[in-house]
């Protein structure tokens, strides 16, 4: 029994450097059979680098062979190899008639018949003859020199041939910088927009839930402007839904409420008034008619009239309580008036959250469209990289051109409006409208553009400004006051239609207020360059220019 | 002459030792080859089957000292031999004896079971399949029982018991073909080739002149019967017994381990007993290679004469002319060592 144990263990001994060979062997040989498989993956990722854009393209190309390496260090460490298999193998491979592996298995079967002891002697005898050096380490050779030719195409492919996707990855990593400021930018909005006061709840709430979603959008697209146009336009199109097209109009009438409620009240009113006072004065107004005489009465009368028409087209509902109470006013009846001042107080506090949701909205829009001029710069630079590439380069630059089209069409759609249609023109911001081949579309918009400038009158004598206190024509107004019916006929175009959009203009003829005092008119256009100029509308090069040209028509400035 | 024997075995386990084994079965195939010219598979393999215990069926044309061979092995083995010749007018009371009416030496009389060939140690059923299927039965009992059963006394056959019949591959006419039943009972069926021309020259050497070849006796019968015990205590490792098993399942069409050669052309395959002679076999063949377990190498070579006989072939085989040795080749080429 000693013996035999002794014999075992020796024979145990004898086998662990010759299971390590056979580890070492097999996993030559599943090396030698398994690098064409690797190799020919690597070149097929080098392959598809030279197609498409593949970021980190040779640590891609490398992965397979890594792959490969673990998968055959794997094989050699935790591949099971029992010293049975091994007894198995050493005795196929050395012709050892199944000598160690019977041996083994009768110790396990404890045989200790003649023969049985005899035979685990011998093969005890046996295996102190051998050493690992015996069994031969196989390499297949064949599917080694598979592996050859891919190996060398993919280093051709990697490290000498010149990739012309790379310059399509370095343009998709602007866009991705370029993606990353915007997200940025609106993460910067949406902390304002979070900090704004004046927007209701709700306002508030339906807004940063739009900027949370873009950026998440944003932060999803993998360096695609395409994409991330198209979530930007969609975005832009949603925030421009709540956009309202009078809010100009309502603004402009607000402060010039403002400004009257200050003369009213005895103060020299600015040039910008303070429209959150408004509601306040009104109030106070309404608790001090009492106290007014019979023809201060009649005088309030009078100028509540004329707010009230000056206020009708842009908010009917203040007007029409300005209206109520000058005429309550006229029939002495103080308890109606102050009434209808106080709903009209309640009515402009509404019109101001409601002015700073639109200017929220306005602001994200600009920064929308900020955003996407600068993707639009790194996605045209990526398509003029691509432009040499065959058919997909062609296709981004039709895209392209495209958009430019479309903001083409835009600046028709402005000059349009400045051409004295009171106001409405054809819709020109939205640049996926482009060719105008789609009849409703081109009928159906009313600009919400604030208009810098007057086209009607000469350069020089804008340029020189009258600085006249008398009244001026106004034909379009920055606020986007409603005006005469317009009508455009669209292309007949295949399953296309035209429309007649009217107008809600309620001031015919002379009375209409497009006469007003040059000192009146000023200050809503100085306001809107202001904007303009603080949200980015003019480029950089002329914000400075624009600027100097509104110095110069300030009233009272010399020509 | 006689051998230097080893001492008488005592009841129990095996005396002799491996190394005796295999020098004594050395000794008895040098005995033989000292007759039998050439023919050293022909000598192994019916060395093997007698030390295994089992049967043989020698199939070769006339004259190639089939008799001769096994009356050698008698005489080097020194045990009793009978000849039967087996023809169609053969009865089974010729093989296996018959009841005779004795009278004793006062007159009484009674029966007597007259012995028949059948009760030697060594039994040459010559040219088998010249007798009817029902003399051809009769060694059913002996061979695969050791017992003759006759008028319901059963007479056990004195041991080593080794009966080698042989039969004519070529004159099948009047022939009764071996049923596979059988057939089955032969340990090996040994095919006996035709000598080479230089064989030929020393057959005519030595058996036209005026010498005589001789033998000795280097065994006897307690001694082939301790043998054949010792033959059996050789370990055989799992794995090569279920190769051995894969062997034989592989020559059964419906197996799933059947290569396209058995399921082409085989209807039965072999059965049990043929794997029980091919390890058994294997054992021997691993002591006379010196070795003390079986080997892959040992059922291989096995392979042909234990399981030759007990492939069936279907209609298409025999109407190809496909021989049951192509079979067990394509099975031993299908069945990889693991």
């Amino acid at each position: 029994m000693a013996q035999s144990l002794s014999t075992y263990d020796h024979l145990r001994r004898q086998l662990r450097p010759l299971g390590l060979r056979l580890r070492l062997g097999d996993t030559l040989l599943v090396a030698s059979r398994s690098l064409w498989l690797a190799a020919a993956a690597t070149t097929l990722v080098a392959l598809a680098g030279r197609l498409l854009p593949i970021a980190h393209l040779r640590l891609w190309a490398a992965a397979p062979l890594l792959l490969w390496l673990l998968g055959v260090i794997g094989y050699a460490l935790f591949r099971p190899m029992p010293p049975a298999r091994v007894a198995r193998r050493v005795d196929q491979l050395l012709g050892l008639r199944e000598r160690l592996a019977t041996a083994l298995e009768l110790h396990d079967r404890d045989a200790h018949d003649l023969l049985s002891e005899r035979q685990q002697e011998d093969a005890g005898a046996l295996a102190r003859t051998l050493t690992a050096r015996q069994l031969p380490l196989r390499v297949d050779r064949q599917p080694l020199l598979w592996a050859i030719p891919p190996l060398i195409l993919s280093a051709l492919l990697l490290f000498v041939l010149p990739n012309p996707q790379d310059q399509v990855l370095a343009q998709r990593q602007a866009v991705q910088a370029a993606l990353a400021e915007s997200v940025d930018q609106l993460a910067e909005l949406e902390r304002q927009i979070g900090e704004e006061t004046q927007l209701s709840a709700e306002d508030r709430e339906r807004l940063l839930k739009e900027l949370q979603a873009l950026q998440e959008q944003l932060r999803r697209n993998p360096g695609d402007p395409q994409e991330a146009l198209a979530d930007l336009s969609a975005a832009e199109a949603r925030l421009r839904q709540n956009l309202d097209p009078n809010s100009d109009a309502r603004r402009a009438a607000l402060e010039q409420l403002a400004r009257n409620l200050e003369t009213l009240s005895g103060r020299q009113p600015g040039q910008r008034p303070d429209v959150q006072q408004a509601a306040s004065q009104l109030d106070q107004l309404a608790q001090q008619l009492d106290q007014l005489s019979p023809a201060e009465r009649q005088q309030l009368a009078e100028q509540l009239a004329q707010q009230a028409a000056q206020t009708a087209a842009s908010d009917p509902a203040t007007a029409q309580r300005l209206q109520n109470a000058a005429n309550a006013l006229r029939q002495g009846d103080m308890q109606q008036a102050a009434a209808q001042l106080q709903q009209a107080a309640e009515r402009v506090r509404e019109a101001q959250s409601s002015l700073a949701n639109q200017q929220r909205t306005q602001q994200s829009l600009s920064e929308l469209q900020g955003a996407r001029e600068q993707i639009a710069q790194a996605g045209q630079q990526q398509g003029q990289a691509q432009q040499g590439q065959g058919q997909q380069g062609q296709g981004q630059q039709g895209q392209q051109g495209q958009a430019q089209q479309g903001q083409g069409q835009g600046q028709q759609g402005q000059a349009q409006q400045g051409q004295g249609q009171q106001g409405q023109g054809q819709q020109g911001q939205q640049p996926s409208n482009g060719g105008g081949s789609n009849a409703p579309n081109l009928g159906q918009g009313q600009s919400n553009n604030s208009g810098n400038v007057d086209p009607n009158r000469p350069a020089g004598q804008q340029g020189s400004g009258t600085g006249s206190d008398g009244l001026v024509y106004q034909p379009y107004r920055p606020s986007g006051q409603q005006g005469t019916p317009d009508f455009v006929q669209g292309q007949q175009g295949q399953g296309g239609s035209s429309q007649t959009e009217t107008g809600q203009d309620t001031l015919p003829g002379a009375s209409n207020p497009s006469m007003v005092p040059y000192q009146q008119v000023f200050p809503e256009y100085a306001e809107a360059a202001s904007e303009a100029l603080d949200r980015g509308y003019i480029p950089p090069h002329l914000k400075e220019f624009v600027r100097d040209y509104f110095s110069r028509l300030e009233p009272g400035t010399a020509p | 002459m006689t051998a230097p024997l080893p001492a008488q075995p005592g009841p129990g386990a095996p005396h002799i030792s491996p190394d005796e084994f295999r020098q004594r079965a050395q000794l008895i195939e040098a005995e033989v080859a000292n007759v039998i010219v050439g023919q050293r598979d022909l000598i192994r393999q019916v060395v093997v089957t007698l030390l295994a215990g089992g049967n043989a069926l020698l199939e070769g044309v006339p004259g190639l000292a089939k008799t001769t061979l096994v009356r050698t092995l008698a005489d080097v083995i020194d045990c009793s031999f009978s000849r039967i010749q087996f023809t169609p007018d053969l009865m089974p009371a010729d093989i296996i004896g018959t009841t005779l009416i004795s009278e004793d030496e006062q007159g009484r009389k009674s029966f007597r079971f007259e012995p028949g060939p059948i009760f030697a140690n060594m039994v040459l059923a010559d040219e088998i399949n010249r007798a009817t299927p029902k003399t051809q039965s009769a060694l059913l009992e002996a061979m695969q029982e050791r017992t003759v059963s006759v008028a319901k006394t059963i007479h056990k056959l004195e041991q080593p018991f080794f009966v080698l019949a042989t039969q004519n591959p070529l004159e099948m006419e009047g022939t009764y073909p071996l049923p596979e039943a059988q057939l089955d009972r032969f340990f090996f069926k040994i095919n006996v080739v035709f000598p080479s021309a230089a064989e030929l020259v020393e057959i005519a050497q030595r058996t036209t002149g005026a010498r005589q070849p001789t033998t000795r006796h280097v065994a006897n019968g307690p001694m082939i019967i301790e043998m054949q015990e010792l033959a059996r205590t050789v370990p055989i490792a799992s794995h090569v017994l279920a190769y051995a098993a894969r062997l034989i399942s592989a020559t059964h069409p419906e197996a799933r381990e059947a290569p396209a050669v058995t399921k082409q052309y085989v209807r039965y395959g072999a059965s049990p007993r043929g794997m029980q002679a091919l390890i058994l076999a294997g054992k021997i063949l691993a002591l006379l290679d010196g070795r003390y377990n079986v080997a892959f190498a040992d059922l291989k070579a096995a392979a042909l004469p234990a399981l030759r006989h007990r492939v069936v072939l279907n209609f298409e085989a025999q109407a190809e002319g496909i021989a049951p040795d192509e079979i067990v080749k394509g099975v031993l080429e299908a069945i990889k060592e693991e």
